[in-house]
């Protein structure tokens, strides 16, 4: 099949109405549930998840892409309204959009937020569509070796974005990593860590681990906190943006897509890194610097584009490799892997309608995107007053049937609910939690990689440098290690010398 | 930082060296059985190499913590007063909204889906400050019917019925919706 | 709340107790007949393999024969001893039915899950095939006696993609072994990486029962040059069997059943076994178990135990001559 008729294959499928309604479902969702604080876009997706075991793959994939490109922009309309981001990735949202509502530009600050995502969003997508057919070609070439040194780079990478807390990272990322090896391992059959418990053989699931960690730990930190959402505010009309406007901020958006995209790609990265780092470069860029946190324009319209343009691009390696860099990605491996269907360079080849589908839905969903923002936004004082025990008491519902139709197994349900509560736990103490769960996912996956490798090459450990592309693949992973751990060795050497002149840190 | 968030902070690495001490003895029940595989890394070798790597982890989480505090003590940072921390009524709604959960998803073989959920429920939404009885009764009733039919009769999962009786008074249930 | 509400709320509440109230009278009457509800198919893999399509044809085929609903649940897990375990704590009322195939067997032989096959009550033999080498269209290799030559030529230097150690693929590469035929087995977890290492020619050959790679026999990726059985296959007529070549090793099938508890009642057995046969005589099974190359004849619930029980004891001897770990071979050298 030639590239037209495959892409035309795709927009028949993304418009086929059961598909088409159904993304259109998963965008208001993931609006309405990145709006309200306390339910991020991966909660909202974890939630999703049991329904996803009814739907044919392809709508599956609609739903829970809808709900990504909605959730990720939802964030920023409570971001921008009450001064909460609704998702992480809104923080930036807080900084310069809400200092633009308090002066009565909140209808203009939205438009730009709204703008900004959707260029941002369909940027990726287009990225998405064009680079993964060829770069899933290249893809087939790969062996175990070159799949096990992706695998270690996505690792490697969880760590060096952290760059805040590189050692509680890597703590958490090891910890899922053991709690990977729990089960019959790959290839012997020999029963690890199980203690003689039969249900522990299969293993830790890990959508069970995520659902636990993601939707049970952020339903009681819900309750404990008991969040006001009740809260009163002014969302006067303002003035209006006008397309000319816009246009100048088109430079700002630019460089924010970009980035986003860039950085999307990267396993162990996600929106909020993304939106952060536009942030930080945008100060740099725009000229404007010193004014950003008092409603500078492109200021919010660089991170917002930055966190929607990681949506696309983090489905690359998902798709291409079967590698998900994301809590977000994972969650759509998950509801693959419920319907039989492994990503990677195959499935390419094997189900290229499925793929191109959601190339197209990922595009339209970018585009209706703005209609759910704006009923979202209209709607969002209404939103407020449902009461959060109702919403907390249904997640925790869902969790449950989700983690129990992973497997149909109640020992799922047990597993999820003590990660729950481990969840809330590590949320409670600032330890990061997202490092745990790609752990989870991508431990038994390096292992089974790296020992497949060793008994297809002889037992060579070198066979990982000795091939061409897996070494560059592990030297990249390196050099993201170093340059990840060269702030923090920097400021210990500072704090060293600086010791003696007695400079207060003053880091807040 | 609070007190408690530095407990915790510094419990959970030590807690986790003990754990990798303990487990390193433990890969398998039968020990002498990881060795013997005819390979050089053999089912036991990544567990191990994980296990390192996470006590590695640890003491290094330990360190800088311990470094931080004696940083803290020595620039004559106050310890924050307990007064300050105002979740100490909270502490016991998270203790008691953990509990429940725990006993949710516990009772649910017993109970069954259907009648675990609707009692699960409506103690939450009391444990949400939500004082009306309608309100809590419907949102319970209604709510359990919804994802009866989503879940049971759409997606026709094996949702857990419950031990006998309660089994019986399930499949009631279910043909009294047309859900059998 | 307005007094519509609270008049709904009253009527909701009126709804549950009369629902308890006829829960209460209802299991009695509900043993009448049976199948009376849905009966639950427990698919002991996940979906996409050869045990889930053939739970679910057997379930959308069997569904008018019985005349209820009949849902398919996969439950995954420790070699499909999780739906296992999962069909024998449910209630043995006839309304769970599980899928029960070779590659359960044989784990239980090598130690992974803890039954029998006297457990089990057998609605029926489905499917069975006989395992098979693949080769990538480009091998050099175009028939037995080639890989032959060459692995005792080289011996330790062909390797085969195989499930792992301890299972059928295993013994069967080992046997090889004794008779002078070294292959390297390189063991995948994955079902698709072990099929993408063969169709990307990463592999030299694939351990397989023909219909998990039908869609690469049909796409030429894959072609067979050896069936371990004691006829040719009626697919592959032209693909020599090992009994010809003079290998005992010809006891190893890839069968698939339908069981149910041993505590079932045996009228209901029987009832599902005469909707079992039925659906192995529908045309809509026979055109299904051709082109996954897994056609059988039909047998009893008692000639179905029969063959369980003897594949049960087959592999089990096979471990004891060919024991994977120190804890088989500290076993296998007590006897």
């Amino acid at each position: 099949m030639d590239l037209l008729s495959l892409f035309w294959s795709g927009v028949v499928g993304a418009f086929q109405p059961h598909n088409f309604i159904i993304l259109v479902t998963g965008l208001m969702v993931g609006t309405i549930a990145g709006a309200l604080p306390g339910i991020s876009f991966v909660n909202a997706m974890a939630m999703a998840l049991p329904f996803t075991y009814v739907m044919e793959p392809t709508t599956a994939m609609c739903f829970l892409g809808g709900i990504y490109v909605g959730g990720v922009f939802g964030g920023s309309i409570s971001s921008i309204l009450i001064n909460i981001p609704g998702t992480p990735a809104s923080l930036p949202a807080c900084w310069d959009g809400y200092p633009m509502t308090e002066k009565g530009l909140s209808t203009r600050a939205l438009r730009i937020a709204i703008t900004a995502s959707a260029t941002g969003g369909f940027i990726s997508a287009i990225l998405l569509a064009v680079a993964s057919p060829p770069f899933a070609a290249f893809a087939l070439k790969f062996d175990q070796p070159e799949f096990f040194a992706a695998t270690i780079l996505g690792l490697a990478s969880v760590v060096a974005i952290a760059k805040d807390m590189p050692v509680l990272s890597a703590l958490s990322m090891f910890l899922g990593l053991l709690i990977g090896t729990i089960g019959i391992d790959p290839l012997y059959g020999i029963p690890r860590f199980t203690f003689g418990v039969s249900e522990i053989e299969s293993g830790i699931n890990f959508t069970v681990v995520m659902i636990g960690l993601f939707a049970i730990g952020e339903v009681i930190d819900l309750l404990v906190k008991h969040v006001d959402l009740k809260r009163t505010f002014a969302q006067q009309p303002g003035k209006q943006i006008t397309w000319k406007e816009l246009w100048g901020l088109k430079g700002s958006i630019l460089r924010g897509s970009g980035l986003g995209a860039m950085i999307g790609t990267i396993p162990g990265a996600g929106a909020t890194v993304g939106a952060v780092i536009a942030y930080g470069v945008e100060r740099q860029a725009s000229g404007r610097g010193k004014e950003f946190g008092t409603g500078v324009e492109q200021a919010l319209a660089a991170p917002e584009a930055a966190k929607n343009a990681t949506t696309g691009a983090a489905m690359i390696p998902l798709l291409t490799l079967g590698i998900p860099g994301s809590a977000a990605t994972a969650i759509m491996l998950a509801a693959m892997l419920i319907h039989g269907i492994s990503p990677g360079p195959l499935l390419f080849r094997m189900d290229p309608s499925l793929v191109y589908t959601i190339f197209v839905s990922m595009l339209v969903a970018n585009l209706l995107m703005i209609v759910a923002a704006v009923i979202v936004a209209r709607g969002f004082s209404t939103l407020m007053r449902v009461p959060p025990a109702i919403l907390g008491a249904f997640i925790i519902v869902l969790s449950v049937v989700g983690a129990y139709g992973v497997r149909n197994n109640i020992f799922d349900v047990y597993v999820c609910l003590v990660f729950g509560v481990l969840g809330f736990i590590m949320k409670r103490a600032n330890f990061p939690s997202a490092p745990l769960v790609l752990g989870v996912i991508l431990g038994p996956l390096a292992e089974r990689y790296f020992l497949t490798s060793l008994a297809n090459y002889e037992d060579n450990f070198l066979i990982f440098v000795q091939r061409p592309i897996s070494a560059t693949i592990l030297g990249l992973a390196a050099a993201f290690v170093l340059w990840s751990l060269y702030p923090t060795i920097k400021a210990e050497l500072d704090r060293r010398r600086g010791a003696s002149t007695r400079i207060v840190n003053t880091r807040p | 930082m609070t007190e408690s968030k530095r407990y915790i902070r510094i419990g959970f690495p030590l807690g986790i060296m003990a754990l990798c001490a303990f487990l390193w003895t433990h890969i398998t029940r039968n020990g002498a059985a990881l060795d013997a595989v005819p390979s050089a890394v053999g089912p036991g070798g990544w567990p191990r190499a994980m296990l390192i790597g996470l006590a590695l982890f640890a003491v290094l989480a330990l360190a800088s913590e311990l470094l931080e505090w004696r940083r803290s003590i020595r620039r004559g940072d106050a310890p924050p007063a307990a007064g300050s921390e105002k979740s100490n009524g909270s502490e016991l709604v998270a203790l008691a909204g953990i509990g429940i959960i725990l006993a949710y998803g516990f009772l649910i073989p017993y109970l069954g889906f259907a009648f675990a959920t609707v009692a699960f429920v409506a103690v939450w939404c009391v444990m949400g400050r939500i004082r009306s009885w309608v309100t809590i009764a419907a949102v319970s009733v209604l709510g359990t019917l919804l994802l009866l039919y989503m879940f049971v009769a759409l997606a026709k999962m094996p949702l857990n019925r419950g031990v006998e009786p309660i089994n019986g008074w399930t499949i009631a249930l279910y043909r009294l919706l047309r859900i059998y | 709340m307005t007094v519509l509400s609270r008049r709904a709320a009253h009527a909701l509440s009126a709804v549950a107790m009369s629902i308890l109230a006829t829960g209460l009278s209802m299991p009695a009457a509900a043993q009448d007949k049976y199948p009376s509800r849905p009966v639950d198919v427990i698919v002991t893999f996940g979906p996409g393999g050869g045990a889930d399509l053939m739970g679910r044809k057997f379930s959308q085929l069997a569904e008018p024969i019985l005349g209820v609903a009949m849902p398919v649940a996969n439950v995954s897990g420790a070699s499909g001893n999780a739906g296992l375990t999962r069909l024998l704590t449910d209630a043995p009322d006839g309304y769970s039915v599980a899928t029960l195939i070779a590659l359960s067997v044989s784990a239980w032989a090598a130690g992974i899950g803890n039954h029998n096959p006297d457990e089990f009550a057998y609605v029926g033999m489905m499917q069975s095939s006989p395992s098979m080498l693949f080769v990538n269209k480009d091998s050099p290799f175009k028939t037995f006696k080639d890989l032959e030559e060459y692995a005792k030529a080289n011996p330790g230097k062909l390797r085969c993609a195989t499930s792992g150690f301890g299972t059928m693929d295993d013994i069967t590469l080992k046997y090889l072994g004794t008779k002078g035929i070294k292959i390297v087995n390189v063991p995948f977890g994955k079902p698709a990486e072990r099929y993408a290492s063969a169709v990307g020619g990463h592999t030299d050959m694939i351990y397989e029962e023909p219909g998990d790679v039908a869609q690469f026999l049909k796409s030429g990726d894959l072609h067979p040059i050896v069936v371990f059985d004691d006829a040719r296959h009626d697919a592959f007529k032209d693909v020599v069997t090992s009994k010809e070549l003079g290998l005992d090793i010809n006891d190893l099938p890839n069968f698939r059943t339908i069981a149910v508890s041993a505590k079932t009642n045996p009228a209901q057995v029987a009832a599902l076994a005469g909707a079992a046969a039925k659906v192995l005589a529908s045309p809509e099974w026979k055109e299904f178990c051709a082109g996954t190359y897994t056609c059988t004849k039909p047998l009893s619930p008692e000639e179905t135990k029969a063959t369980v029980v003897k594949f049960h004891k087959t592999v089990q001897s096979y471990l004891e001559k060919f024991p994977t770990t120190a804890e088989e071979k500290a076993s296998a050298s007590k006897k």
